[in-house]
């Protein structure tokens, strides 16, 4: 059967978290009958508890539609997007998927830095964008104020946006409608050699590794030999299907069609993310453009807060690293925290979500150390030492220059600002380089800065100074010389390994200083005192005391009280299992964590 | 002839001081009749408990057992007689506090076999048991002292309890000094907990009211424990001091993990490894309805009480109880000066008693 590509539509939500992105996709769907209300637990695309907890969109779910319009049934292909900056490179391989974008804003809130980051990707991307206003129902809804926000800040016409409260289920046909008036409609050739994106793929246990594809040519059925683009590696098709929103297996997929193929894949680094599939036998010439290897930007040492629990973390992440591609890890270990793993990260909230979900999927206390960027390290005779562990930094005398990895930024925003941004990118050790005016309202500023000073809290330093409306993009551009030091941090003496960290020379006096306080702050009273000194190379630039702890006892204990009072101190020494003994000091687990938070004080 | 030592517990209070966590209610008058009628017929129940034992010690604790007519302790004891045997080697004590104590009490008490009494003095400072609120005032404690004396009994203990609100290091060594001034062999030196089950725990919690630092406390008591010490008693508990062959028996019979058999709402009875706690409310027990909650002793928490208990006290604990592993712990006790061994014992010194639970919970 010949298929009409002019019915088909394929499109993504961008939003500011909060501003209703899975409550519109929700509503969608019933509107749509893909799903009755009362089959929707609520926010069905986020299928991940800590998605929903968050508000976030981790993994993307891609949803198929059928609306009527004007007599005619149309298909519409819905494809969720993930909100984060640590995300960039799969928001962009899923708006690859898309030929449209509906810019969802509240009413309330007006535009926000995330909207902008994702609806400038989408622009790039050269999708159609349809504004929708929500939450106009909300007492604090200024709907004037955000049409002239989208004419002023976006410079798109807003007198017939849609606008609507999805909670409400306000208005939800004018979104439908507009999608299908609005936006192009998929572009291909279904009897060319198949050719189709992964833009997402997830592990299923009896499927092996689930590609999520948009098919931009040709045709994809069950027994094709399929070939990856980027791996040379070949599988034999076993299902292929759509989600409505659960999977649900079809004949074929073809040109227009968003789905999945699964082809027994046993990992998911198999089916990477921007890669295109082809058959073997009739092979595209060319790939869709854009593909980028994903490396991990940010390290961290992950332990598990009870020692004999190191098999289980190993397993842990064994399984994780099935679903999660971009998660690498090797083994390490610790004089402090004893056998665990460097494990690389997209950026901080992937290492969150990460931490999160062994946490709580695997039932795992863990303790993260300090994260860390991967630097080289040249040594004098000219040997070149990669290292993300900051214990692994040779002798400063074997040492003869420190290069640290740098990115291209670009910030993206209104000219108000550029002063704010300014500043912030020098204080950040950033190197100006450019800016130009992409319209009246919006400038690109352009700086060659350190990885390491945009990975911990540039992001939301750069929300907070620009009210929002600034966003920025990154990739890495190589590494220059920097005077980097390791910071050791002692305690009672000793040295801590695990506490030590790699920073700028100027910046090591008073990022010591907020450690050792930090440090006096969580780590509770001992028997003896405990000096807490931070030093380089072996001189102390910084130093606290923790005070002897002088009480600590019950008063009464007769033989009514022997049972409870027993019973107390069983609960603290359970509490000390918690703690990791370093010498003869005792440091709770959050101890370390204390660090990674601090340059948000 | 097989011993016991025998607990009975009254849990009534003229009104619940602020720190207070035990089991007590406000006194009246009928229930407090009741009340009697109701452990008599307790003990009676279990009397094979006791049946043909010579009592080693016996225990009259509270709440506030002065609070009952001389009378009334009669008739409890009386019962208690007719079972186990009290003579004048029985250590037999009744804690009291000073607004109910009378000469005319003092006497029955001593025609009862009492001879050791423990008076809740805790402060000589009105203010300070006032913002507690204690039933009494400093000049009630003395009378109650003279009272006391006019009876000529063999022991007499006084409790001090440190860091109360509106209390001060000052204040909480005039008041030891007062204690020591009535020349009692036994005295008992609290150091306060705020317990999540007394009145005050929310205040504290809250700043609402502001009582003793740790740290102050701790100085206060290294200051106390030298000053007793000057005196001549011997700190042979955490919280307890006493002149030599005046410690305590009925609690050192606690603290050797021994039997013990308690009557009464609250009471807690330890024989043939179980624990057994009455946990009827006041109002239930007085009509009768008797509920125990018990619990196992097996040998892990036999060896757990044992170390807990025996590194409260001068006594110490067997090293051969503690396991091997934690040999290098204990050195370093040693060579901080945290505890001492002696006679293949591991006793805590002063400073190890102020930092017991972080010790205990090491070892035990």
């Amino acid at each position: 059967m010949a298929k009409d590509l002019s019915l088909v539509r394929n499109f993504c939500i961008v939003a500011h978290i909060d501003h209703g992105k899975s409550t519109l996709a929700d509503r969608l769907l019933e509107y749509t009958h893909t799903l009755e209300k009362r089959d929707l637990s609520t926010q069905t695309l986020d299928s991940m508890d800590l998605e929903r907890e968050r508000g976030i969109t981790i993994k993307l779910s891609p949803v198929k539609m059928e609306y009527i319009l004007d007599g005619k049934t149309y298909t519409l292909n819905l494809i969720d997007t993930p909100g984060h900056v640590d995300f960039t490179y799969e928001v962009s391989r899923s708006l690859k998927a898309c030929d449209g974008a509906i810019l969802l804003i509240d009413a309330s809130q007006g535009i926000e830095a995330q909207t902008l980051a994702n609806l400038y990707l989408a622009i790039e991307n050269d999708l159609e964008i349809l504004p929708v206003i929500n939450k106009i129902d909300l007492p604090s809804a200024n709907i004037e104020e955000t049409k002239k926000q989208i004419e002023d800040i976006i410079g798109l016409p807003a007198d017939n946006v849609p606008c609507i409260s999805a909670k409400s289920g306000i208005n939800i046909e004018d979104v439908l409608n507009s999608v299908i008036k609005d936006f192009p409609h998929p572009k291909g050739n279904v009897s060319a050699p198949l050719k189709a994106l992964i833009f997402d793929s997830f592990y299923d246990a009896y499927k092996g590794a689930i590609c999520l594809v948009s098919i931009k040519d040709g045709i994809v059925k069950v027994g094709d030999k399929i070939k990856m683009f980027e791996t040379d590696s070949t599988f034999d098709v076993t299902e292929v299907g759509v989600f409505k929103p659960n999977m649900s297996a079809t004949s074929e997929l073809s040109v227009g069609d968003v789905g999945y193929i699964a082809a027994s894949i046993k990992n998911v680094r198999e089916a990477k993310v921007g890669d295109t599939i082809t058959t073997v036998t009739n092979p595209c010439l060319e790939p869709v453009p854009g593909y980028k290897k994903v490396q991990p930007v940010v390290f961290s040492g992950i332990y598990p807060v009870e020692g004999d629990k190191y098999v289980d973390l190993k397993e842990a992440l064994e399984k994780l690293q099935l679903s999660d591609a971009s998660l690498v890890y090797q083994p390490e270990t610790s004089a402090a925290l004893g056998f665990g793993f460097r494990v690389g990260f997209l950026g901080l909230l992937h290492m969150e979500i990460i931490t999160e979900r062994l946490e709580r999927e695997f039932n795992l206390d863990l303790i993260t150390t300090s994260p860390s960027v991967n630097y080289l390290v040249h040594k004098v005779g000219g040997d070149i030492l990669e290292i993300s562990n900051p214990s692994n930094l040779p002798n400063l005398a074997n040492i003869e220059y420190i290069e640290e990895p740098v990115v291209n930024l670009f910030v993206y925003s209104p000219p108000t600002y550029v002063g704010e941004i300014m500043n912030l990118c020098i204080e950040k050790r950033g190197i100006y380089n450019d800016l130009v005016y992409l319209d009246t309202n919006r400038v690109k500023l352009n700086f060659t800065m350190p990885l390491s000073e945009i990975v911990f809290d540039f992001f939301d330093a750069l929300k907070s100074r620009t009210k929002g409306y600034a966003s920025l993009e990154y990739e890495l551009n190589g590494y220059i010389k920097s005077p980097l030091v390791r910071v050791d941090i002692l305690l009672n003496g000793e040295q801590c390994d695990a506490l030590s960290l790699i920073c700028h020379r100027d910046k090591a006096y008073q990022k010591s200083s907020s450690i050792t306080s930090k440090l006096k702050e969580v780590i509770p009273r001992q028997m003896f005192e405990v000096p807490i000194q931070a030093a380089i190379g072996g001189k102390i630039i910084a130093r606290e005391t923790i005070k002897a702890l002088r009480k600590d006892v019950l008063a009464k204990c007769y033989g009514g009280d022997i049972t409870r009072k027993r019973k107390l101190l069983e609960k603290q020494k359970e509490g000390k299992k918690r703690m990791r003994k370093f010498g003869s000091v005792e440091i709770p687990s959050e101890a370390f964590t204390s660090i990674l938070k601090l340059d948000n004080n | 002839m097989k011993t016991s030592n025998i607990y009975i517990h009254i849990p009534f209070c003229r009104q619940r001081c602020t720190y207070c966590n035990f089991k007590s209610v406000k006194f009246n008058i009928a229930m407090a009749a009741d009340y009697v009628t109701a452990i008599i017929k307790e003990i009676r129940a279990r009397k094979n408990e006791i049946n043909g034992s010579m009592a080693k010690t016996v225990y009259i604790g509270g709440g506030t057992p002065s609070i009952l007519s001389g009378g009334q302790l009669t008739r409890i004891v009386n019962e208690i007689k007719k079972y186990a045997s009290i003579d004048e080697n029985t250590e037999f004590t009744v804690e009291v506090n000073p607004e109910s104590v009378t000469p005319e009490k003092m006497y029955v008490y001593k025609a009862m076999g009492v001879n050791r009494i423990s008076i809740g003095m805790q402060s000589s400072n009105n203010n300070v048991l006032k913002l507690s609120n204690r039933p009494h005032t400093n000049e009630q404690f003395l009378n109650a002292i003279k009272a006391i004396k006019s009876v000529k009994l063999k022991n007499l203990s006084i409790d001090c309890l440190i860091g109360l609100q509106g209390s001060s290091k000052e204040e909480a060594i005039k008041s030891v000094k007062q204690a020591l001034k009535q020349k009692p062999k036994h005295i008992s030196v609290y150091a306060l907990n705020c317990d999540e089950n007394c009145l005050m725990y929310s205040l504290v919690k809250n700043n609402k009211i502001k009582i003793m630092e740790d740290d102050e406390v701790a100085k206060v008591l290294e200051i106390i424990n030298s000053l007793l010490k000057r005196k001549g008693f011997i700190h042979y508990e955490i919280s307890n001091f006493a002149k030599k062959g005046f410690e305590s028996q009925h609690n050192i019979n606690y603290w050797y993990g021994e039997e013990y058999i308690g009557f009464g709402c609250g009471a807690v009875t330890y024989r043939n490894n179980t624990r057994s706690e009455c946990i009827s409310e006041v109002d239930e027990y007085c009509k009768g309805k008797v509920k125990y909650k018990e619990e196992d002793v097996n040998d892990k928490i036999k060896l757990e009480e044992k170390i807990m208990l025996g590194l409260r006290t001068i006594y110490g604990v067997d090293l051969t109880l503690i396991d091997d592993n934690k040999k290098d712990y204990i050195q370093t006790l040693v060579k901080h000066k945290f505890a001492i061994i002696k006679n293949n014992k591991l006793i805590l010194t002063e400073k190890g008693f102020n930092l017991s639970n972080q010790i205990i919970s090491v070892l035990m």
